[in-house]
């Protein structure tokens, strides 16, 4: 069966995540980051996780009194993925820009 | 209560949220605390919403639930209208107006005809009461998933509705051949379990793709 191909808010998200590959990152960081609203980033995230492309882990947070924050990096099948699809995008993308006269 | 809104916003999504998603409830409303200012926060907080309900959209148990619930609500009023029939029934039976017997003595129907209508009235009324509560009852059934005790109230009403439209045909058929709320008795009895079985085609599809 053909795969389809990820959304450009996944792009962001996997392009996001693939800069700093090996670091964990939060929720509200990467909203502020790659400017989606929460209500798109968190559907992303979970479609990741369920697809084994993003792995999470529970951190003490460094505010008192905050509870635990949930932090999120991609898997090394993760890593694939979005290094393939990214420069997919990218090509795709290429492919469309005009070419000046 | 505008420092609260973020919070209460995300309480609102964590119950939102289908159960296998609770984790992710806890993630949002853990960054709740880290959000610049309450502005941000509520910003954030909103957004969850809007996840939370975009998952419950999307979730396949509540797709399941909701189309059960939808064909327990039509049997629920097919009920109604049965029990309403029955009701108006009884009321012919202890007196009331009798448009169908008006209509039999208009068109010129034989005295036998008109004493069978009359003998059998008390049974078909007794049919429609009957099948009326046994709806009810199964889309009782239904709305809680008890399909086995569904199918065995769906098999009474089906037998009740054969019997009560047996009984009309005999003695008085309409022009078409058959009483006028066969057609929606049929159609009832063929589309609530062609919907069941296509729910559970869909449900099955779904296991086996996830």
């Amino acid at each position: 069966m053909r795969q389809r191909r990820p959304s450009p808010q996944t792009i962001l998200v996997l392009r996001a995540l693939l800069v700093r590959a090996t670091e964990w990152r939060y929720g509200y960081d990467l909203t502020k980051e790659i400017g989606l609203q929460s209500g798109t980033l968190y559907p992303v995230l979970m479609r990741l996780a369920d697809k084994g492309l993003l792995e999470s882990a529970w951190h003490e947070s460094d505010r008192p009194g905050a509870p635990p924050r949930h932090a999120y990096r991609l898997t090394q099948t993760g890593v694939a993925f979005a290094s393939a699809n990214i420069d997919a995008t990218a090509s795709a993308q290429v492919g469309r820009t005009p070419v000046p006269a | 209560m505008t420092d609260r809104l973020p919070l209460i916003l995300c309480n609102v999504a964590t119950r939102l949220l289908p159960a296998s998603r609770r984790l992710w409830a806890d993630a949002m409303i853990a960054e709740l605390s880290h959000a610049d200012d309450n502005r941000a926060a509520l910003n954030f907080a909103s957004g969850c919403l809007v996840a939370a309900l975009r998952e419950r959209a999307c979730d396949a148990d509540t797709h399941i639930m909701a189309t059960l619930w939808t064909i327990a609500v039509v049997t629920a009023l097919y009920a109604v209208v049965q029990l309403v029939c029955a009701a108006h029934g009884v009321a012919v039976l202890f007196g009331g107006h009798d448009g169908m017997l008006e209509a039999l003595l208009r068109n010129g129907a034989s005295s036998t005809i008109i004493a069978n209508y009359e003998t059998a009235r008390p049974i078909v009324v007794s049919c429609f009461l009957a099948l009326g509560i046994v709806q009810l009852t199964t889309a009782w059934f239904l709305s809680r998933g008890q399909f086995r005790l569904f199918a065995t109230a769906w098999c009474t009403a089906c037998l009740i509705a054969g019997i009560a439209v047996a009984i009309q045909l005999s003695i008085i058929p309409n022009d078409a051949g058959v009483p006028s709320e066969f057609h929606a008795l049929l159609m009832q009895a063929v589309a609530v379990p062609v919907l069941l079985v296509w729910l559970h085609r869909r449900h099955r599809r779904f296991q086996e793709s996830s």
